[in-house]
């Protein structure tokens, strides 16, 4: 098992989320510590990007009841920009495109967010150009819009340098192996792998067990309609692939699971 | 002292400017059919959103030429940016129609209107009103009878100019004072050349409420083969108010690239029209304005197809905040003989405000058959989604916000081919962002 600290990085405890009125975390807790990968794994539609999403402080997306800790901390309240200051990356299933907008200028930006002041233009420099070379991007990928006009594999290799560059201490990583190719997943998950480290902890949200050949995590933990319905070691993972998701559908709703709130 | 509309002022200006009787005559025409004609009808879509009395010089203002820069209480500084060139650039500046930087261009001619016009009579269509509206005659008659600070720039065939041109025109303004400057450039066949032409009112700072009318006229010829790349600059004053009419004539072959930047003045109305009048003419047309307090921008385009195998596009936008309005007509007009013609219209607008509003409306006019047109517009604030994943990487709201209208601006800045104005124009626009 992995080094147990006094305080987890992260809580969820009893989460219930709705997006537009409607419900779609009914009751998730999760726990993760300095160190561990977990990987949550469900079908489409389970919630696992609903999950993702209001860990990073989505304003569309409601806690209605239970409560999120990193680090100790109450995150409710607490606005996108203030989490990523304390240290918590969302790796985007679809991430945005701003055109007109440089990588370059916009992971400036960021790092002067997410650090609270300016970082010598040498020093940015420097962990760009190696993080580039790590994730077999050229240099000139720096000049190129954010995310304007990218493959698949692109956007993707541009959220993990981001998350090599901003250095969080819990990062989610929302279907990071979807729509790439054989290649560009071997590339994004060495990437991945070389950002684990004791200090931080990541969670993997993914539909297929794919990736997890080549991340292996610490924890599984399968999603159904809202709730995790399992958890347990990487063979859990193997057990999905060979059962599919409707071995974990659960037999019976459980009981005052339905909407009595 | 009258309103100045009259013979008399005329009378003043041609003795000042030792101009030929021919021109005086044809002010005076000018002004006479000004006041026969009648003003926009609230009727017409091109004029119904703009309250044309606020652009009338009879409304109280003075059509007397200003006097020499040297009498108005300036500060060095304010004139300092407009006088020091940005990089490598041949720059020309005229103060109150007088030379600061004279210009001493290799191949180029720039002159004042009377003096290039003896040399070359043709110059005299540049005034002519063949294919503008009553409406547009009605106030662009205005700038014919009273224009006093006139510009001839003239690049001969064949000439390949090394550095961009870039020509400031700095005009003092006192309070009621209405300006009248008119610029004409011809590009000679073949030639190569990218114009910056930059226009600027300065008020006396002590002034409450310094309100002056700007008239201006652009003429722009581009003869066979020329391949151009025009800027303009809008920074009138904010107490400014604009009537602009910018036409562009574009012959066979050639090829005209336009960027109209629009960052100045309280009312601008402006009508940007480019005639392709021989095949393969081509031209792109880009256009950025920064809306801010409670400016009103009636922006009109008009992309006139004359001849076959012509092609136009054209993409103009508007980032709006504070109270600020936009208005976008835009005409493509595409005439029988103009077969094989491309055409594209783009207008965008980002609202930075709740209360800043934008209108844009394309309008069509195809007699050929074997064409490709297309417009598409948009009016939105600022994308949430795109908000959101900035500041999931720890950009403040405001931050967020800041990047993505300069993401919006660079589009068009990025059209601007020379490098230190865009870096110019970038800490402009930036610098006036209110959030």
């Amino acid at each position: 098992m992995t080094k147990e600290s006094a305080q987890p990085l992260l809580v969820i405890d009893d989460v219930h989320a709705s997006v537009e009125g409607k419900e779609i975390l009914k009751g998730v807790s999760l726990t993760i510590n300095a160190g561990e990968i977990h990987a949550v794994m469900g079908p489409n539609g389970s919630g696992k990007s609903t999950l993702s999403f209001c860990l990073m402080g989505h304003p569309k997306y409601v806690l209605t009841s239970g409560r999120m800790l990193h680090n100790g901390q109450e995150m409710t309240g607490l606005t996108p920009d203030e989490r990523a200051k304390q240290g918590i990356f969302l790796a985007f299933q679809y991430p945005t495109a701003i055109p007109g907008v440089t990588i370059s200028n916009f992971l400036r930006a960021a790092l002067r967010g997410v650090r609270g002041g300016d970082v010598p233009i040498k020093e940015f420099r420097q962990a760009v150009k190696t993080q580039l070379k790590a994730l077999g991007i050229p240099e000139s990928f720096m000049n190129r819009y954010v995310n304007d006009g990218f493959s698949g594999g692109e956007k993707k290799r541009l959220e993990i340098l981001q998350m090599a560059i901003l250095n969080p201490s819990l990062a989610v990583l929302d279907e990071t192996d979807s729509g790439l190719d054989i290649d560009a997943l071997k590339t994004v998950a060495a990437g991945i792998n070389a950002l684990r480290s004791p200090e931080r902890g990541m969670l993997i949200i993914t539909h297929y067990q794919r990736l997890l050949d080549y991340i292996k995590p610490d924890q599984v933990h399968v999603m159904f309609d809202g709730r995790i319905v399992k958890s347990g070691g990487p063979e859990l993972a193997l057990e999905l692939e060979s059962k599919g998701y409707e071995g974990f559908r659960p037999a019976v709703e459980p009981v005052g699971a339905t909407e009595t709130r | 002292m009258g309103n100045g509309l009259d013979p008399s002022t005329i009378d003043a200006i041609t003795r000042r400017l030792k101009e030929p009787a021919w021109l005086g005559d044809s002010r005076r025409q000018a002004l006479a059919r000004h006041h026969q004609l009648p003003w926009p009808h609230p009727s017409d879509d091109i004029w119904r959103r703009t309250d044309v009395r606020l652009l009338d010089p009879a409304q109280g203002f003075s059509t007397v030429a200003p006097p020499l820069l040297e009498r108005m209480p300036l500060q060095h500084a304010q004139l300092e940016r407009f006088t020091q060139p940005l990089g490598n650039e041949h720059l020309v500046v005229r103060a109150n129609g007088a030379w600061i930087h004279e210009p001493q261009l290799p191949g180029m001619v720039v002159r004042e209107l009377a003096d290039a016009v003896e040399r070359d009579p043709q110059l005299q269509q540049a005034l002519a009103a063949d294919g503008l509206s009553q409406a547009e005659q009605k106030l662009t008659t205005l700038n014919s009878a009273f224009h006093h600070d006139d510009v001839a720039l003239r690049i001969p065939p064949g000439t390949s100019v090394d550095r961009p041109v870039r020509l400031v025109r700095i005009m003092s303004a006192a309070p009621q004072q209405a300006l009248f400057p008119l610029t004409i450039i011809t590009v000679g066949a073949g030639s190569t050349v990218i114009l910056i032409d930059e226009y600027v009112s300065l008020v006396d700072p002590s002034q409450s409420e310094p309100t002056h009318l700007i008239n201006g006229r652009i003429n722009l010829v581009l003869e066979p083969h020329a391949n151009v790349h025009y800027v303009r600059l809008q920074r009138w004053d904010p107490a400014g108010r604009e009537f602009l009419l910018q036409r562009a004539t574009v012959a066979e072959g050639a090829s005209l690239t336009v960027a109209n930047l629009a960052l100045g003045a309280s009312v601008s109305k402006a009508h940007f029209m480019t005639r392709l009048t021989g095949p393969n003419a081509s031209t792109k047309l880009y256009g950025f304005v920064f809306g801010h307090g409670a400016q009103h921008v009636d922006q009109h385009t008009l992309q006139d197809h004359q001849a076959p195998h012509t092609s136009s596009d054209l993409e103009f936008r508007a980032a709006l905040q504070d109270q600020s309005r936009m208005i976008y007509t835009g005409l493509i007009r595409i005439a029988q003989a103009a077969q094989h013609t491309e055409a594209f219209q783009a207008n965008h607008n980002l609202l930075l405000s709740q209360r800043a509003r934008a209108e844009t409306i394309p309008m069509l006019e195809i007699l050929a058959d074997d064409v490709q047109c297309k417009h598409a517009a948009s009016t939105s604030p600022i994308d949430e989604e795109q908000a959101f994943y900035l500041r999931s990487r720890g950009l403040s709201r405001q931050a967020a916000e800041r990047l993505i209208v300069m993401g919006f601006v660079e589009s068009v800045v990025q059209r601007i081919p020379y490098a230190p104005l865009q870096q110019q124009l970038r800490e402009d626009i930036e610098g006036g962002l209110t959030h």
